[in-house]
């Protein structure tokens, strides 16, 4: 069952914002002024995991090893053997500051909840506060599978432009859209997610929200002034649109953030529920509509490498019976090149110069892909004063 | 005789391919994916370094080129018009040494726009308010696809993404010998 939420006048833009989003922003802020961090070595993890799983003494612990990749959160693969809790594990840890500040219970209590509906790694322990675990940090059954084809080459970062080929396309298309229905289906307002907040004040509330957030992240982060963000942020106060129903938001569905299995096709995991919230459908449809995350193929543009634009919101339509609003849309493309823009050139750059994560490096690279949202945002907010 | 900049980014350049990335093997990913990262970093910053001065100094000319417009044409109420002086007295603001300050003053530039584009939300005339946005996303148009070509060789771009090769980037890019 989803929310449905009464018309009513667009209330004045404040302060207002989801108050566990708020309270993850002002930890993150309060974690700025500590020193550089440094990240920990596989023994070093191996030593947290051993005292941690001293409640379970008959289960061994083997093979700790970082994982590869990712600039938000650090992961290590780790093997308990012997007792009930025998099997590979992922621990999934906060560093200091990263890429996008985010709460592990929330992450937690949308795995759960999506446990039988979608396919997701899971979730076995949570330390919400890094009490036990040093960071903050939650611990998953690890899952199998690829996020890109193993077989095509690429230089580009990870989830950006990955080409899957007509093969794939045709066996992974299908799902990537049945699932992101099914996540969109969820009551959101289920007694197992009790730290999301709903935005049913008014039918504005869910959009505000969004630009309070990420409006505050860039005024928080910015190391420099860009006139265009700051167009954007007046626009989107301006161009709230009403939710007319409220769902549970993924807020991060795309190619690259799903495990795949290359032989038979069939996604194997659902990954990084960490922006998840409550919202607007549509703001989904936007993240996966952003062109970054698309390839070109034989002379077509096919969104996170899987449907031209048009067939992708076609059969989401179909498959959910919603309408896509293409006012509300353009919304949601523009909120989603801002935040994209604030994550890259405000973020990224500010987080690694307080040495505050285990990516330096691939935070000041990731910085540069910030003006092609900047390049979007114009090409966006162009048709739209056009209009 | 100093060792030049370049051919201390040469050496290191060696180093990580021919002695450190081969030496890390497949056993720590982490460790060659840094390794990897800090190679194009290396090869980025060598690329751009010869023209690096010149870029900030165009951006600069830039800035000021909006900065100018943006005072003939934006026009309003009391908020307006405090922003509109802010950004004049900026832009008037003597630089002090240009190389060391060019940034600082592309920053300060900036910053009273935004000022500027917030004050008018407020009490900015809107046939105004219309222009003054065209004259920002014309600027924000010319400048993405500038940066875009000046961290091309991070690889983000597609082929087919139409944008001007680095040279022909390098060559649009004014003249400047002094802005004031």
């Amino acid at each position: 069952m989803n929310v449905s939420v009464k018309l009513g006048p667009a209330t004045k833009l404040g302060n207002d914002i989801e108050p566990g989003i708020a309270a993850v922003l002002d930890r993150r802020m309060a974690e700025r002024a500590k020193p550089p961090y440094k990240p920990k070595t596989d023994g070093e993890i191996a030593t947290i995991l051993a005292s941690y799983f001293a409640k379970a003494p008959s289960s061994r612990l083997m093979n700790v090893k970082r994982m590869g990749g990712g600039a938000s959160k650090e992961q290590f693969v780790f093997e308990l053997e012997g007792g009930d809790l025998a099997g590979r594990y992922v621990l999934r840890m906060d560093p200091r500051g990263t890429a996008v500040e985010t709460d592990r219970r929330r992450e937690f209590e949308a795995l759960k909840a999506f446990e039988g509906i979608v396919p997701a790694p899971s979730v076995c322990w949570l330390d919400h506060d890094g009490s036990e675990l040093g960071q903050p940090a939650a611990i998953m059954k690890f899952v199998g599978g690829v996020t890109k084809p193993q077989s095509i080459q690429t230089t580009k970062v990870s989830g950006l432009g990955t080409v899957l080929g007509p093969q794939l396309r045709e066996l992974l298309g299908p799902q990537f859209v049945d699932h992101l229905v099914a996540i969109h289906k969820l009551d959101c307002r289920a007694d197992n997610l009790p730290s999301y907040q709903i935005p049913n004040a008014d039918p504005y509330q869910a959009a505000r929200w969004q630009v309070n957030w990420w409006s505050r992240v860039w005024n928080e982060d910015k190391v420099a002034s860009v006139p265009v963000a700051a167009l954007t942020q007046t626009w989107l106060e301006e161009n709230l649109p009403a939710a007319s129903e409220l769902v549970f938001v993924h807020g991060d569905y795309r190619t690259g953030n799903y495990l795949f299995d290359e032989a038979s096709g069939k996604i194997t995991a659902i990954l990084d529920w960490e922006l998840a919230h409550v919202g607007d459908y549509h703001e989904d449809l936007a993240w996966v509509l952003q062109r970054i995350f698309g390839t070109s193929e034989d002379d077509k543009f096919f969104v996170n490498g899987l449907f031209e634009r048009q067939e992708f919101l076609d059969r989401y339509e179909q498959a959910s019976g919603r309408r896509v609003d293409r006012k509300t849309l353009h919304f949601y493309e523009v909120l989603t090149a801002f935040k994209c823009l604030a994550l890259c050139l405000g973020t990224s750059v500010k987080v690694a110069s307080n040495s505050h994560n285990h990516q330096d490096a691939l935070l000041t690279w990731l910085a540069a892909a910030g003006h092609m949202f900047h390049a979007e945002l114009c090409t966006l907010l162009e048709k739209d004063i056009a209009a | 005789m100093n060792p030049s900049i370049n051919h201390r980014l040469d050496s290191m350049i060696r180093a990580m391919t021919e002695i450190i990335l081969p030496a890390l093997g497949s056993s720590n990913g982490l460790a060659t994916e840094q390794a990897g990262l800090l190679l194009g970093h290396l090869n980025v910053l060598k690329l751009q370094l010869e023209y690096a001065s010149r870029y900030q100094q165009a951006e600069l000319y830039d800035a000021m080129g909006l900065a100018r417009a943006l005072i003939s044409e934006a026009s309003g109420g009391a908020e307006t018009k405090a922003a509109i002086a802010r950004l004049s007295a900026t832009l008037e603001e003597p630089r002090g040494n240009y190389t060391v300050r060019a940034d600082d003053k592309l920053e300060s530039i900036n910053e009273a726009i935004e000022n500027i584009i917030h004050a008018m939300k407020s009490d900015g005339e809107p046939v105004s308010r219309t222009l003054t946005h065209r004259l920002i996303l014309n600027h924000g148009k010319a400048t993405a696809e500038r940066d875009r070509v000046w961290f091309s060789a991070m690889g983000f771009e597609a082929a087919e993404s139409g944008l001007p090769s680095f040279s022909d980037m390098l060559a649009s890019l004014p003249e400047i010998v002094a802005v004031a």
